[in-house]
Parts: structure tokens; C-alpha cells; sequence
């Protein structure tokens, strides 16, 4: 069988963190529960209603190019697209396409060493339609989405397999986090991502016919949707059809792709410049003042907190793929901790603690940071030993209103510092193990452990195990 | 040269749903409203912008601000079909 | 009382209301009156308000400088909480909900609205013929189209029920009905008047026009209505307008260009006369009268067609079935509602337009067709632009024929849209451009003069100055009888 090679492009839409839409002063609210009750003359499509361009929209448009290592357009312009259905009461979406915003670009994935630049097509402004209920017989339209301000990120198909994708919407969605263009909202439907995937024998330099599959809503179902899809399009091209150009959707339930309707070759939208707007010119001054004003990329901080913390690349790595994992220690480091210990702390201990309770994706950590601060500090002042603290992780997960310094107490957990009563435990376990005791003196270091071990056992853990070494070596 | 056009395929994309002699009759007038942008052709617009607003200067851009025009029964009213607070259609099947 | 009103032109009117002679109250519910007279006569109108339902009208003080003076609204100009029907079935009982800013502004200097005037329907075509209600007479030969698409606040006018009117140019539509009803129409430069709360044609061309018997009076209306709005993105950020006549020597040493096509071109005889006559006035007053090749202008009616229909195609995608407006049949597919709304919603011609804007932005043809005609706009645009290095006004007459028969043009759209010709060219260009009507017999004749970007008080002033200055000139009121044949008065 023919080995093939799988291409993949993705498109992007992430919702503005704007108060206003972006052509319309309505407000932008994604939790209402009523029914177009966020919809003004712009974005209900009135007559004589004039778009009216958003400034904050723009702003956070350029940052997300800057972001991505996009030229930024000096001149771009806005076009309309135009289709006609009841979720677009213009019967046209005004959108960007030959002169977006934002130009080029890429995201790079990819291991340290390894990695690689997934290229941009371009980041275009646009806006949402609005969302369609079905009821009984009818079909009900709720405007309030239509309008909101959208920019839709097109990749080049330089992706080729599903691990890859997930990787590329992980970071994309960071940076978008990050420099606080959107708040990534996966479930509200804020971060979506539609999948070009085409399939062609490796060696081919032919593009395979691709289909789209839409509104994959999580990274986990990006993955899953494309790796569905790549298999169909092998499955599908080895049983002699062809492929064919089409719209597909995830049924998550099935574990499947769908199809949606077919993609006629171009849906003529018949694009043309908007009329009503003239030319977005910015300058080099105000893309210089955005990209001052703009909070920092996650590589700057990368470099920053490599330099300034003084912590591992793998950690750095992890503090920046994952904002629960930075606000957490950067609230321990507020609270005194130093950053090293506090990296350890989460990343290693809490992490582990939260997978360990069956938590794939840990994206919150379930206890207040400031419980971890007291537990770090009772370690570090000798009060606790390390591993006495890692347990108290897990009550402290387990029972919100935990207090570590009151349980210490009431469990007499204090780590055991006295001199005589560790010296008293040393004997006893050289007393107990002779063997051992042989084999260490002929030269078998690591039997060291095997006694601080077991003195360690002895004191149910709260021995100071640096003290013990230390006598141990007398 | 007159370019030929598919009057149901305009049609379709404008969503006009056209009677047989309708569609004579405007088949007709446009064919010879084409001809009449032939001149067009001619002209020598080599390197010339188009140009698709008189005003060239920068958008008046809108500080992001929430601002209410009209009230949700001024923007409803006018829904041809209306269930409460939503416009309505009769259930639609296939795109989501 | 209505010859007298205005017979010593606006001017004097509203010296008179604001210094009282006139009581604005009386002068309301006298144009709520002859309005409803001239109705029946001309169908002018669509609505005729009550004084209670008349926005802007009080017998108590009115604010200046409109003083309570009477205004025609278009229909396709939103008054809040009014019907607006854009003289199509699509809107038929479509009640606007919110002013247009040239509204508020207008109410906020003091003028009361009249009514809702007769249109084409969106804006298409030259003789208001196109209204699904039927069509508006010229009140001088009530056989006779009064030009479109504003031909209902032309003939408001011109049949002297109301003193003032708001209408819109996209093509001429101001300024062909002013000519072919004896008054004066004006046009702003493209982005003087903010379009929020009209409904769009052609988002690029539609400018919110004034009549009134004479510059001074569209002057005066033009001061309250424009200026920047920040719901109109394509208003321009000039200080608004503001009027003051002109030196008495106006004229003296004025270069007026006649663009060359005009020579030797075919005109109704009347209109050549016309012509002659106001290039003769303009010589004896001091000004120098070339004739200026602008070959340019031969492409005007092409580009305009193409850009216009590919504009209006877009903006009237809104109209769906499922929005706003006309419903179509109920309890059937999605796609059926939208075809079954606009399929009869929308009359012929803007059925016919729709096809062609949709053609020519459609895949494969913009290029050869929208593209095209956008770069041939600039080269038009830069051509006036030429001209104006050397002159100050272009003159034209505003039609070359007085005002045809009803029913004439029906079945000849190309003849409907050849009639633009001189009009088109400074609405691609987005030029301040004026109809005023000059002394002649039969039908009326009207003038047009164009001014570079931006010179509208230039330009009002020019034909101000010509109004007062001339004797073979004054405000004009076509006179109605009962009987079908009209007798067509002029002075």
C-alpha cells in the first residue's frame, strides 16, 4: 500500500475582546439568555444603518498580527461578502479578503531544537452571524452575535498531521490569550477552528482535493476530527473514488465526520470593496503605539523568566503553554517564594497531585494558590518535611477550606529536628540492618538512601531528612 | 463583445425567482444594456486605481463604546415573521 | 395665498416668518392644505401628515432659522415612527425606526414636515414612474413626468403646497425632477450630508438633496442639514455649511467650461435656447464661456450603470423576507421565503438592475466590468479635476429634453438611462452640482452648474446671484386646475 501524506490548513476565527461590536455600538454580551436583546440598527441590518468601524477592534487585530510575526498593512480594506441566510440580515457579511489587515506571519510548534514555522496566510477582520434555534416547526433567529467583532487567522497548509494541528490551535490560542485579543473561550464558541484536510501519495507534488470540516470546538476534537478525516480520504481514494470537494461537520457522539453540503466550487460571493468604508489607513506611529501597549508575548516572557527566574526550559515551557500554571506561581513568587521552588512545586507536585486524581488537561488547580504558599513555607522553614508537604497537597485539593498550619498542628506533623531523637533512630536502623551496613562500607553508596529510608519510615516521614544526613555521615 | 450571461444563474444568486416572460423580457434589456458597457473596453486604464469611495481619507473610527439607537421592539417590529423576542422562519433543515 | 408666499422667493419668506409678518402656524396648516389639494392632482405625495402627526410643527414659538417652515421628506428618508415605504411594495408598511440625522438636524432648526413624497422605486429611475403606487404628474402638464426618482417633493414644490424639500441624488435624481418642474435643485458634494437614516441606493453616489424655488432657499435647507455625523462614516470632516450671498459682481471674470459633446449634440429645441440664453446672460455679466473637450464624459452613462447596479444589487441583498419588510408566503422553505419576498417585492426595474449589479460583480466579470468602470470613475473624476485647474464652473443643461409624457419611456429603460447624461458625470466624481430653471416657453428648462469638490457655497452663490440679478427670472408656481388638461404658466 501506497504511503500518503496528509496536508492540513487551518482557519481560525477568535472573538475581539471588545465592549461594542465591530461595525455596530451594540454591546457584546456572551452570556445573555435573552433573545436579541444586544442587537442595534447596524447589526440587525436597518436600512440606512452605516457601518461604523470599531477602533479598539483594529488595535486588537494588529496585536494578534504582531503577535504572530504578521506584516501589518498599512492600507487594508473591508469587502462584502455576499450569501443569503436568516442568520445575515445584511445578506452580506462585510469581511476582509485580497488586502487584510494583517499579512504573512507564522506560529511555530515544535520541541526545542526541532522547532518549525507553520506559516500564515494573513489575519483578517470580520463579523460573526448570528445563531439559529430550531423549535418545534420553526426556526427562531437571535441576533444578538451578529456583528461581534471576529478575526479570522488562515494558515498555510504547511501542517501535516493531527498532533501537529492540536499543537498549532494550542499555541495560536496562547498568544491570542496572552496578548489579550480574545479570552479564548472554547465552550462559548469564542476560539473555532475549521480543518482543510487533503490527502496525496507521498512524493506527489499535486495538492490532493481537500474537504473542510467545520466548528471543531476543542484542541482534542481538532485532533480527533482531522485524524478521522485523513483515514476517510485514504480509505476513500485506495477503494478507487475520488475525493470530493465538500463541507463536513464532527459528530463528537460518533467519533466521525460528516457531510455538511457540497462546497460548490466557488459559492460566488461576489466580493467587492464596501462602499461605505473608506480605506483603514494606520500608520507607523500607531502600529508602534499598539505594539507598546500590548501585554507580552509569551516568547518574551519565555526569554524573561529563563533569565530573570532562573528556571528550566521545561518549566518556561510549561509557564507559558499554560496560564493557570504562570498566574500560580506568579502568586507564589508574590508571596514570597522564590522562583525555582515555586516552579517545582506546581509543575511537578500539584500537577502531578491533579493527574494523579484523574485530571488529563489541568487547566485549574482546584485549590487556592495561597494554601500551596503556606504549605511551600512551612517546608521551607524546616517546619514540615518535603515529603510530609506533598501530602498535604492532596488534602488541600480535596478540602477547600484546608488550613495547612492548623492541620500540622493537630496532626503533629512538625518535622522531628532533635538531635538525640534522629541519633536514637540512626541506631536503631544500624542496629537492624547489618547487612546493609556491611555492603555500605564495602562501597555500596547508594545503600545511604536505603538508611535515611529507613529512619525516615521510622519517624512516619517527619524526620529532617538533611539533619539525618548529615548525622548519618557521622 | 458582448459577454453572455446565464439569466437563472443570476437569478438564482439573487435570490429572484423569475416568471417565463419575465425572464424574456429581462434577458432581452440586459443583453442590450451589455452592449451598451462595450465602450468601456476601450479605454486605457493601465496602472489606474479603481476608485470605490470619494472620500479616500481615513475611516471616522468609533471609540469602543456601547451606545443604543433603538429599543429591541423598534428592531423587531419590522420582522416579517416574529415569535417574542426572535425572528422566525419555518424549521430549516441541513446548514447549521 | 400661495402665489404670494413664495413669488418674491424664499428669501423674503423666511425674513417674514422670522420677523413675523408670516405666522408659521398659519404657514403650516396652509401647506398641510394646498398639500393635500396638489395630491389629488399630481400624486405627489404618499402620506400628507395631520397637524398633530406633522413632526416639528407647534403653534407655539419655532426654533431659527427654519422657523416652522414646511418640509417635504422623500420616502426614502427615515422620520422616526413614520411609514417608509422607498415607493416599493418590499417596504410597503414599514414603519422607520429612528431619524435620519438629515431629520433630527432638520427639526432642530425649526422646520415642520409636511409629508412623505412619491418616489422611484429604491431610487431607480428618471420619472417616477416606477412608484408601486402609480405615478407622480408634473404639475405643469399633468400628462408629463416630473423626472425621478424625487419627482414627488419636485412637484410638492413646484405646485407650491411647501416651500422646501428634502429628495436624493444618486444620478440626477435631485436635479432631473427640479428641471423638468421649473425649480431649483441642488446636489452637495458627495459626503457633505450624512446618509444615516436614508436608505441606500448607491452607498457611493446617494447624497441627501434640497429643492426649493431657488439657491437661496436650497442654501438655507442645506445649512441645517449637513456637517459630519459619526453614523455616517463617508461624511466628510469639513466644518458644515454655512451661506451668505454673494458680491453683486459675481460673475465678472467667472470661467465657465462647456464640455464639448454638448456642441452639435441633440437637444429638445426649447432646451438649446435655453442654453444659449444663459451662456449669452453669463457673457454680458462678465464671464468667459470656452468649450472644453472632456471626452471623458462619453463613458459616464456606462460607468455609471455598472457601478450603480453592482451597489444597489449589494445594498438591496437585505431585503430578504425573513428581516424586514415584505413577508413573501409563510410556511415554506427558507430559500422559498427569500425568493418568493423579493421576487415580489421588487418591481421591474429594480429587478432588472439587481441582475445587472449582480452580473457584473460576479466571479469571472468583476474584473472586466465593476473593476473596469471603477478605474474609467477615477479617470473621470481626475478629468473634472483638470478642468477645474483652469475653470470654476462646468455648465451643462441638466437634461436634454423638457419633461416627456407619461408612459413614454416604459417599455425603453436604455432611452430611460440615456436621458442622465449630463447629470451622471459629477455624481461619479462626487461634485456639489445644481438645477436651476432658466426663462423659456413651454415646459420648463433647467440649468446645471458644477463646482469643483467641496465649493458648495461657491456654487450656491453663482445661481443665487443669477436668481436675484436677472430680470427674466423669478420663482415660478406651476398652476394647477381641476380639469385634466393643465395650462402651463410661466413668467
Amino acid at each position: 500500500m501506497a504511503s500518503y501524506e496528509a496536508v492540513i490548513g487551518l482557519e481560525v476565527h477568535a472573538q475581539l475582546l471588545t465592549k461594542s461590536k465591530l461595525f455596530c455600538t451594540a454591546a457584546v454580551e456572551n452570556d445573555s439568555q435573552e433573545m436579541n436583546s444586544h442587537v442595534d440598527v447596524v447589526s440587525a441590518g436597518l436600512p440606512g444603518a452605516l457601518p461604523l468601524l470599531n477602533e479598539r477592534a483594529v488595535e486588537l487585530a494588529v496585536r494578534a498580527g504582531l503577535a504572530c510575526h504578521c506584516e501589518i498593512n498599512p492600507r487594508s480594506r473591508f469587502e462584502r461578502k455576499h450569501y443569503f441566510y436568516a442568520d445575515l440580515p445584511k445578506g452580506y457579511q462585510i469581511t476582509q479578503l485580497s488586502e487584510a489587515i494583517c499579512k504573512g506571519g507564522y506560529v511555530e510548534i515544535g520541541e526545542i531544537g526541532k522547532k518549525r514555522r507553520i506559516r500564515l496566510d494573513r489575519i483578517q477582520l470580520e463579523e460573526d452571524a448570528g445563531q439559529l434555534f430550531h423549535v418545534a416547526k420553526s426556526t427562531l433567529v437571535n441576533l444578538n452575535r451578529a456583528g461581534t467583532a471576529l478575526i479570522e487567522i488562515v494558515s498555510a497548509p504547511d501542517l501535516r498531521t493531527p498532533a501537529e494541528a492540536k499543537e498549532y490551535l494550542k499555541r495560536l490560542h496562547s498568544l491570542l490569550v496572552h496578548a489579550e485579543v480574545s479570552d479564548g473561550n472554547l465552550e462559548a464558541g469564542n476560539f473555532r477552528c475549521d480543518a482543510n484536510v487533503s490527502v496525496r501519495r507521498v512524493g506527489d507534488p499535486e495538492l490532493g482535493t481537500r474537504a473542510e470540516v467545520k466548528n471543531v470546538n476543542s484542541f482534542r476534537n481538532a485532533e480527533l476530527a482531522i485524524e478521522y478525516e485523513i483515514s476517510r480520504q485514504i480509505a476513500v481514494i485506495e477503494s478507487g473514488d475520488k475525493v470530493v470537494q465538500e463541507t463536513r461537520g464532527w459528530d463528537a457522539a460518533g467519533q466521525k465526520t460528516f457531510s455538511m453540503r457540497l462546497k460548490e466550487d466557488a459559492d460566488d460571493y461576489r466580493y467587492f470593496p464596501d462602499p461605505d468604508q473608506p480605506l483603514l489607513k494606520l500608520s507607523q506611529e500607531e502600529i508602534a503605539r499598539i505594539k507598546r501597549e500590548m501585554p507580552e508575548s509569551p516568547d518574551d516572557k519565555a526569554m524573561r523568566l529563563k533569565d530573570e527566574w532562573g528556571l528550566s526550559e521545561y518549566d518556561v515551557g510549561q509557564l507559558i503553554s499554560n496560564r493557570a500554571v504562570f498566574d500560580a506561581v506568579s502568586t507564589l513568587i508574590e508571596n514570597g517564594i522564590d522562583a525555582p521552588t515555586a516552579a517545582s512545586w506546581v509543575i511537578t507536585d500539584l500537577m502531578g497531585e491533579l493527574k494523579r486524581r484523574g485530571v488529563v488537561d489541568v487547566e485549574e488547580f482546584r485549590m487556592p494558590i495561597v494554601t500551596l504558599a503556606s504549605i511551600i513555607k512551612l517546608v521551607s522553614s524546616g517546619t514540615i518535611s518535603r515529603s510530609i508537604g506533598k501530602s498535604l497537597l492532596g488534602e488541600a485539593i480535596d478540602d477547600e477550606s484546608f488550613d495547612p498550619a492548623k492541620y500540622v498542628k493537630q496532626k503533629g506533623l512538625e518535622q522531628i529536628s532533635d538531635d538525640s531523637q534522629l541519633q536514637a533512630w540512626i541506631d536503631e536502623a544500624i542496629q537492624e540492618n547489618p547487612s546493609q551496613l556491611e555492603e555500605y562500607r564495602g562501597g555500596k553508596e547508594k545503600l545511604f538512601a536505603f538508611f535515611v529510608g529507613q529512619i525516615m519510615k521510622k519517624s512516619s516521614g517527619k524526620a529532617n531528612p538533611q539533619l539525618v544526613s548529615d548525622l548519618l555521615k557521622e | 463583445m458582448a459577454q453572455e450571461f446565464d439569466i437563472d444563474i443570476l437569478s438564482k444568486l439573487a435570490m429572484l425567482e423569475l416568471q417565463d416572460d419575465e425572464k424574456a423580457s429581462l434577458e432581452n434589456s440586459l443583453n442590450e444594456i451589455l452592449k451598451f458597457f462595450e465602450k468601456l473596453q476601450t479605454v486605457d486604464t493601465n496602472s489606474v486605481e479603481p476608485l470605490f469611495n470619494i472620500n479616500e481619507e481615513s475611516s471616522i473610527i468609533r471609540k469602543d463604546e456601547v451606545e443604543r439607537i433603538v429599543t429591541r421592539d423598534e428592531v423587531l417590529r419590522s420582522a416579517p415573521q416574529r415569535s417574542d423576542d426572535c425572528y422566525r422562519i419555518n424549521r430549516v433543515v441541513g446548514k447549521e | 395665498m400661495t402665489d404670494g408666499l413664495w413669488k418674491s422667493g424664499t428669501k423674503k419668506l423666511l425674513s417674514d416668518l422670522q420677523g413675523g409678518a408670516i405666522s408659521s402656524a398659519d404657514l403650516q396648516k396652509h401647506c398641510l392644505e394646498q398639500s393635500r389639494l396638489v395630491q389629488d392632482q399630481t400624486q405627489a405625495f404618499y402620506e400628507v401628515f395631520d397637524l398633530e402627526g406633522s413632526p416639528g410643527a407647534s403653534s407655539s414659538s419655532c426654533a431659527a432659522p427654519l422657523m416652522g417652515a414646511p418640509v417635504a421628506v422623500k420616502d426614502f428618508i427615515f422620520i422616526k415612527d413614520k411609514e417608509c415605504s422607498a415607493g416599493s411594495a418590499m417596504l410597503e408598511k414599514f414603519v422607520a425606526p429612528y431619524n435620519a440625522t438629515c431629520v433630527a438636524r432638520l427639526l432642530k432648526g425649526g422646520a415642520s414636515l409636511v409629508g412623505r413624497t412619491s418616489m422611484d422605486e429604491f431610487g431607480m429611475g428618471s420619472s417616477n414612474e416606477n412608484s408601486v403606487r402609480g405615478p407622480v404628474r408634473n404639475p405643469w402638464d399633468l400628462t408629463k413626468a416630473p423626472g425621478g426618482s424625487s419627482g414627488g417633493s419636485a412637484a410638492a414644490v413646484a405646485s407650491g403646497a411647501v416651500p422646501f424639500a428634502l429628495g436624493t441624488d444618486t444620478g440626477g435624481s435631485v436635479r432631473q425632477p427640479a428641471s423638468f418642474c421649473g425649480i431649483t435643485g441642488f446636489k452637495p458634494s458627495y459626503g457633505r450630508v450624512s446618509r444615516f437614516g436614508v436608505i441606500s441606493f448607491a452607498s457611493s453616489l446617494d447624497q441627501v438633496g434640497t429643492f426649493a424655488m431657488d439657491a437661496y432657499g436650497c442654501a438655507r435647507l442645506l445649512e441645517n442639514i449637513s456637517g459630519e455625523d459619526h453614523r455616517d462614516p463617508t461624511t466628510s470632516r469639513i466644518p458644515p455649511f454655512a451661506f451668505h450671498e454673494s458680491e453683486k459682481e459675481f460673475w465678472r471674470g467667472k470661467k465657465v467650461a462647456v464640455p464639448d459633446f454638448l456642441v452639435g449634440a441633440e437637444m429638445d429645441a426649447p432646451v438649446k435656447a435655453a442654453f444659449e440664453d444663459f451662456q449669452n446672460w453669463l457673457c454680458s455679466n462678465g464671464a468667459v464661456v470656452s468649450s472644453v473637450s472632456m471626452p471623458l464624459l462619453e463613458y459616464s452613462l456606462a460607468v455609471y450603470y455598472l457601478i450603480c447596479t453592482s451597489e444597489a444589487s449589494s445594498n438591496l441583498s437585505r431585503y430578504d423576507g425573513v428581516h424586514l419588510g415584505f413577508g413573501g408566503e409563510k410556511n415554506i422553505s427558507l430559500n422559498r421565503v427569500i425568493q418568493s419576498a423579493r421576487s415580489q417585492g421588487f418591481g421591474d426595474e429594480v429587478k432588472r438592475r439587481i441582475l445587472l449589479g449582480t452580473f457584473a460583480l460576479s466571479a469571472g466579470y468583476r474584473d472586466a466590468f465593476f473593476n473596469k468602470a471603477a478605474k474609467v470613475r477615477r479617470l473621470l473624476k481626475e478629468s473634472y479635476e483638470a478642468t477645474f485647474e483652469s475653470y470654476d464652473f462646468v455648465l451643462t443643461p441638466t437634461s436634454l429634453e423638457t419633461a416627456f409624457a407619461l408612459g413614454d419611456r416604459a417599455k425603453d429603460p436604455i432611452k430611460m438611462y440615456n436621458s442622465d447624461i449630463c447629470t451622471i458625470g459629477p455624481s461619479l466624481a462626487g461634485l456639489p452640482a445644481i438645477s436651476f430653471p432658466v426663462k423659456t416657453t413651454g415646459m420648463p428648462v433647467g440649468m446645471q452648474l458644477v463646482a469643483p469638490y467641496m465649493e458648495d457655497l461657491k456654487l450656491l452663490q453663482a445661481v443665487d446671484n443669477f436668481q436675484e440679478a436677472s430680470d427674466g427670472y423669478r420663482p415660478q408656481i406651476a398652476t394647477l386646475m381641476n380639469s385634466n388638461s393643465a395650462e402651463v404658466k410661466h413668467g
